[in-house]
């Protein structure tokens, strides 16, 4: 009954693909604020050799990897969107099957 | 050249305490808010529906979304801690600052008591400003601890001397694992469609057929999966009508099956700009086989009873056939298959679990034969 279940589960499988989307972008939009309010810390502290390679090495260990989160975020949003687009478009062909079937 | 001291013998804090403070307040509020996004998109999956979370679609997933949260919330982490460190210094740092504009202070007004005004001051002067010096080197020594120690705190949060063996990159370490293993699962996911598109028929053909009072037959002719569906007890002209119409879905549903082998390309495609080489996204296509590479094949086979049946000595080699045949294929749907795929040029392979000769049987139809050939588990005689 997995066709059926789908069926049902449209909706709700529709809603969790826009959330998932949504915080795909959000992850992005944030990850590029992070790395902007980085920037200023960094920036803040530049007449500071010892502040700067401390922080820049923060930086390097951590900061960098607020883009990968976002950028990742975003790809899996895609994905869901993508997946779920294919679940869609199989539930509405078994629909029409099943019209042409009656 | 011997000179007095002057401002310029004093360290600079180089940078403003508080807005140090202020710009690592706002760091940390946006790694909340990167971390805020990222558990939303963890939850979000975590929350959908069992008949999307196959296992092909959640490997994928949580190669994604599962890590990205925890490194954001590592990142938060991190931010906390430095904001809290930069916090904690501020009123070391403060206090510099104001010490260091008392001692320029007193260093310009030392500057000018010139000696002009009276040479029998020469001597203070000269102790004043040793005092001076030494307190000036005091201060740039505290400024330079101050500095030093602080930046040593922020590499610590980093997990290691410089900063970087805690915290791998998972922008490179992520997405190739999950296209790794979504790539290796791409026949599995077609598969998955398939089977998708033949319990659809089952269904629709089952119900229809079941709904005029013929289940049982209607699910065997509309989609071959009819056991995941209980047969209704209906009358024999019911269950023939049933048929009829399970046969219309069925058919149908092959469609749909089309339809989504053109979603799994463009599923791949899209998979495809993370990274992986584009030579490995083509890899089932380049092994795709044509009608006559089979009949190739088939005549390498030993000869069974007919010259459209050929041999193989047993399942094993059987199965090894089907898969050799079949790799790169579309997977389809096939009346009494358990499995079927269908060639770019319309020939189709199947594999029956039974056959009147008895065993497992893989059919092949080509395209305008009159006969289907067939591959045998038997010696030849």
């Amino acid at each position: 009954m997995r066709a059926a279940r789908i069926h049902l589960d449209g909706d709700a499988a529709a809603h969790i693909a826009t959330v998932m989307d949504a915080a795909g972008s959000d992850a992005a939009t944030a990850a590029a604020s992070a790395r902007a309010a980085f920037a200023e810390l960094l920036d803040t502290a530049r007449a500071c050799p010892a502040l700067v390679a401390a922080l820049s090495a923060f930086e390097h260990a951590r900061a960098g990897h607020g883009a990968a989160i976002g950028e990742h975020l975003g790809e899996a949003g895609q994905s869901v969107t993508t997946v779920l687009a294919m679940f869609e478009r199989a539930d509405s062909e078994l629909g029409h099957a099943a019209e042409i079937g009656a | 050249m011997f000179s007095a001291i002057s401002e310029a013998d004093v360290a600079q804090l180089g940078f403003s305490p508080e807005s140090l403070d202020e710009a690592a307040l706002r760091y940390a509020a946006q790694a909340s808010r990167l971390e805020e996004a990222a558990m939303t998109g963890s939850r979000a999956w975590s929350a959908l529906p069992d008949a999307v979370a196959v296992p092909q679609t959640t490997a994928l997933m949580q190669g994604w979304v599962y890590p990205a949260a925890d490194h954001a919330a590592e990142l938060r982490g991190a931010a906390q801690q430095l904001r809290a460190v930069i916090s904690e210094a501020l009123p070391a740092l403060l206090a510099l600052q104001r010490e260091r504009a008392s001692l320029v202070e007193q260093i310009l007004r030392f500057r000018c008591l010139a000696p002009g005004e009276g040479w029998m001051r020469v001597p203070q002067l000269v102790a004043e400003e040793a005092q001076l010096r030494q307190r000036g080197a005091m201060f740039n020594r505290a400024v330079e601890e101050s500095t030093t120690a602080l930046a040593r705190r922020i590499l610590a949060i980093g997990g290691g001397e410089d900063g970087r063996a805690a915290f791998p990159r998972i922008g490179t370490v992520v997405p190739a694992a999950s296209v790794r293993s979504l790539r290796n699962s791409a026949d599995q996911v077609q598969s998955f469609w398939a089977e998708i598109g033949a319990i659809g028929g089952a269904v629709i053909g089952g119900a229809l057929a079941g709904g005029i009072g013929g289940g049982g037959l209607g699910l065997e002719i509309g989609g071959g999966a009819g056991t995941l569906v209980e047969p209704g007890g209906g009358t024999i002209a019911g269950a023939g009508l049933g048929a009829a119409i399970g046969a219309i879905a069925g058919v149908a549903v092959g469609a749909v099956g089309a339809g989504i082998a053109e979603n799994m390309r463009l599923f791949n495609e899209a998979q495809g700009d993370v990274g992986a080489p584009s030579s490995s996204r083509n890899d089932s296509a380049s092994s795709a086989k044509t009608g006559r590479d089979i009949r190739e094949r088939l005549k390498k086979l030993p000869r069974g009873s007919r010259d459209s049946i050929r041999l193989v000595p047993d399942e094993s080699a059987l199965d090894n056939e089907y898969a050799e045949i079949t790799k790169g294929a579309r997977p389809a749907n096939w009346k009494g298959h358990e499995k079927a795929v269908e060639l770019d040029d319309g020939t189709k392979i199947g594999m029956r679990e039974k056959s009147k000769s008895g065993g497992k049987t893989i059919d092949i139809e080509f395209p305008g034969a009159d006969k289907h050939s067939k591959i045998h588990i038997g010696e030849p005689k």
